[in-house]
Formats: C-alpha cells, sequence, structure tokens
C-alpha cells in the first residue's frame, strides 16, 4: 500500500470539506451520512436530561481530591507492563519497591504504576525512555510497533514532522505483515539508537528521522532501499549521496483538530 | 462541532448542578453520543446515552479539564457502557481490551448483534463497506466522524497512540475506497 493522501486530506473528508486528492470524493457520501446518524436531541429530550443530571450532580456533590482522573491514558505504560510487568518496570528504573511504596490498593497495578511514574517524572516528556521501550520492542520482532511507539514519543514533545515520518513507516511495516524482513528489522534497530545517542537537534534532528524512517519505508515497500543514512552520522546525511532523500510523502498538517482549526460548523 | 467559549462557565456550573448548564452539555453532545452507539448496534442507543450521561454526572465532580479532554471522556465511558450492554446481552465472555474482545465479536457470521445492527440501518451500503474494515478501523472511523473526534481525542478513547489511530484511518480509507471503486 502506498499512503496516497495526506492527514490534512483525510481531514477535509471527515469535516465534510473537499478533499484536495480525488481519490477521496468518493467516499464523500458515506461519509455524510454517517455523520447525519449523530442526530440532535428534541428540546423535550434536552430539558428532561438535564433536570435528572443536574439532580444527579448534586447528590455527588461531595468533596474529592483535586486531582484529575481523567488525564489521557498513556499507551506506554500499559505496554510496558504487558511486555514485563514489574520487571519491565525495573528496566526503567522504577523497582518493586517504589510502586509499593505509593501505598497502591492491591491489585491495582496500573494506578500505582501511574503514581510511581509520576512520582519520578516519568511520563511528563521521557522521550529518552520512550525510545529505550521501542528499542526493545523492536529487538522483540514487533518492528511497527516500535515504530508506533517512536511517533507517540516525538508526539508527546510536539515534534509532528518527526512523528507523521514514523507513522507512514510504521504503515508500512505493517503492511509487511508475517513478512518483516530482516533488513527492515535492522534499520529501525538502527535508527532508534542513533534517535537515542545523536547530539543532533532541531531541524537536523527531524531531517535525520526523516531520512531514516523514509528509508525503512522504502525497504518496506520495495525490500531495499538505497539511501539510508549511516546510523553513525549523528547529522542525519548520508555520507554516499549528497541528495538528501526526501519523504516523497506530503505530511501535510498533523491529524487532528484544535480549537484553532474551524473544521465542521455545528450540526445544528 | 465545539461548544464554544463558554465551556469553562458551562462546568462549574454543571458542578453545581445549574440545570442550564447540563441542559448546555447535553445538547452539546448527546446526538454525537447517540449516534455512535446506534451506528456501533446498541441495541437502545438513546438508553446506553442516558446512562452514559448520568456516569457523567455523578463523576463530574471528579473531572478537571478542557472541551476536547471533556469530550473524549465522554465517549471512554460511552464505548465502555457499549462494552458492559454487549456483555450483558449474553455473548461470549470478553476482557475488555484484548483482542479476543474485538475478534469474537466482529467476526461472528450470523445474528452477531453489529451486523444485525448494520444490515437494519438501511444506509445505503454503509454496513456492508463497514463490515469489510477490521473492528479498530471501525471504530476509529465511527469515532471521527460519527463522534466527531480528533486524532488526539480517538486516541484517548482508544487507549492507543495517535500515530496508531493515523495508521488505522489510513488502512480503513484505503478499505473503503476499494469497495468504492475508485481507481488504484
Amino acid at each position: 500500500m502506498n499512503i496516497q493522501w495526506s492527514d490534512r486530506d483525510i481531514e477535509s473528508l471527515f469535516a465534510g470539506r473537499e478533499p484536495t486528492e480525488g481519490d477521496l470524493t468518493c467516499l464523500a457520501p458515506m461519509v455524510e451520512a454517517l455523520r447525519r446518524k449523530a442526530e440532535p436531541p428534541t428540546q423535550e429530550r434536552v430539558d428532561s436530561m438535564a433536570r435528572a443530571l443536574a439532580m444527579e450532580a448534586r447528590e455527588s456533590a461531595v468533596a474529592v481530591p483535586s486531582r484529575r482522573t481523567t488525564k489521557a491514558p498513556v499507551t506506554w505504560r500499559r505496554r510496558l507492563v504487558a511486555i514485563g510487568g514489574v520487571a519491565a518496570l525495573a528496566t526503567v528504573g522504577v523497582g518493586g519497591a517504589a510502586v509499593a511504596s505509593n501505598g497502591a490498593a492491591p491489585g491495582d497495578v496500573l494506578y500505582s504504576i501511574d503514581q510511581a511514574f509520576e512520582a519520578i517524572g516519568i511520563g511528563n516528556g521521557g522521550t529518552e525512555e520512550r525510545i529505550d521501550e521501542a528499542v526493545r520492542l523492536c529487538d522483540r520482532g514487533r518492528v511497527d510497533q516500535a515504530l508506533e511507539h517512536a511517533a507517540h514519543a516525538f508526539e508527546k514533545k510536539g515534534d509532528e514532522d518527526s512523528a507523521s515520518a514514523l507513522v507512514h513507516a510504521a504503515v508500512a511495516v505493517q503492511n509487511q505483515g508475517s513478512e518483516q524482513s530482516v533488513e527492515v528489522r535492522t534499520q529501525v534497530s538502527e535508527m532508534l539508537k542513533w534517535m537515542g545517542s545523536t547530539d543532533a537537534k532541531g531541524k537536523d534532528f527531524g531531517q535525520g528521522v526523516s531520512e531514516r524512517a523514509q528509508a525503512v519505508k522504502d525497504t518496506a515497500l520495495h525490500g531495499k532501499s538505497e539511501d539510508a543514512p549511516k546510523s553513525g552520522d549523528a547529522q542525519g546525511q548520508n555520507k554516499d549521496d549528497d541528495e538528501a532523500p526526501g519523504n516523497s510523502d506530503d505530511n501535510g498538517t498533523p491529524g487532528g483538530r484544535s480549537s484553532d482549526n474551524p473544521g465542521k460548523g455545528p450540526k445544528d | 462541532m465545539t461548544f464554544g467559549a463558554g465551556f469553562e462557565s458551562a462546568l462549574v456550573a454543571a458542578k453545581a448542578g445549574e440545570e442550564w448548564a447540563w441542559a448546555a452539555l447535553y445538547r452539546y453532545l448527546a446526538g454525537s453520543v447517540t449516534g455512535y452507539l446506534r451506528v456501533h448496534g446498541a441495541a437502545d442507543p438513546d438508553d446506553l446515552a442516558s446512562e452514559t450521561f448520568l456516569q457523567v454526572a455523578k463523576g463530574i465532580h471528579s473531572f478537571e479539564g478542557n472541551e476536547e479532554e471533556f469530550r473524549s471522556w465522554v465517549f471512554v465511558i460511552a464505548h465502555r457502557r457499549l462494552i458492559d450492554a454487549r456483555r450483558k446481552a449474553g455473548r461470549r465472555p470478553m476482557i475488555a481490551g484484548s483482542a479476543v474482545e474485538d475478534a469474537d465479536l466482529y467476526r461472528l457470521k450470523g445474528g452477531d448483534v453489529e451486523d444485525d445492527a448494520m444490515r437494519r440501518l438501511g444506509s445505503g451500503g454503509i454496513e456492508e463497506a463497514l463490515a469489510d474494515l477490521t473492528p479498530d478501523q471501525r471504530d476509529v472511523i465511527m469515532l471521527r466522524v460519527v463522534a466527531d473526534l480528533s486524532v488526539a481525542q480517538t486516541a484517548k478513547v482508544m487507549d492507543k497512540s495517535e500515530g496508531a489511530i493515523r495508521v488505522l484511518q489510513h488502512r480503513a480509507i484505503e478499505v473503503l475506497r476499494r469497495r468504492a471503486g475508485g481507481a488504484a
């Protein structure tokens, strides 16, 4: 599968706007039919529910700790536990003692983990730890998951370009399915290790990620990449080719909507 | 659809049990929540949506966040209510979040609750198109289109990374486009 559509095109399709990529316009009727399933409630329904919900809220008003219970689920924590439980925690520096000392309820493993991670600052931009985890995923043969995990780390860091390049590589690798090649795995592993060790920053780092991710994608799709940067090159430049391989895909704008992006208008 | 500039004040008032605030919050999300549950094959989407909002009201005092986070939170609750309803309907025991849940539920042939609901929708082939998707791909499409969630919000509901959501939507669109007969 070649990724033909940018994130921008997909957002346009979902928002009911005309995608710039003509191939997506055939899906517009289906998208519109799905959106019509979200029918606004009647005023009578709104009034009756508002009374019931307001009463429920008043009755539920109890003193609760002012901690957020709706923080975004940090997927990598659950994956870490899935890989090796408490032993996996130890590999990122959180020993069993630290977990136990948080006084979590027995059996509430993930809550304990949350507390433990928050106590030592993991989960608040620990990109290096996430890259290490991605390396371990890759070593276990979960190459596409490793790429997704790394993409997530860069999303959290605000580096959307790197995240997007890694996502595209993950898609290509996923399409290999059980045929994921040793070469792809090696490339991904080297890329991740470069990420963890390079001194490159900012634009140079992003370029290095994009080049390496593109090389992974090319190998996954075509079985061979002629432009893979050498892993030891901190600047991400290919010493054998002065012309850096560009990312042929239009990464477009990052996915998702923000309050600055008009998106669709109200339905009612 | 966005709530607008008054979300913060509405949230404060909702915690205080003000009816106008709950009317505004309900009007803001009820259509999307009910539509999402309906497309997912809930036997009684209105009832399930009501349960969802009641749970929101019960937990409102513990919620802290902006409009986007509130929307994500509501759909996490709706999604879980859907899973609970399926279990009570007597389907095979499922472990939340496991591959067993999705694989067994969506690959059943004949009499599967979601396939039956899809056929009843009569939505001009939508049900057939969505049936070609994997469960995760279907969830992404429904959350993005019917629930009107962003990539970030969808990631929170499905407990996946944003990258994983983008991968899923790319693949879903490819499948749907192929069915729609677009040129390769």
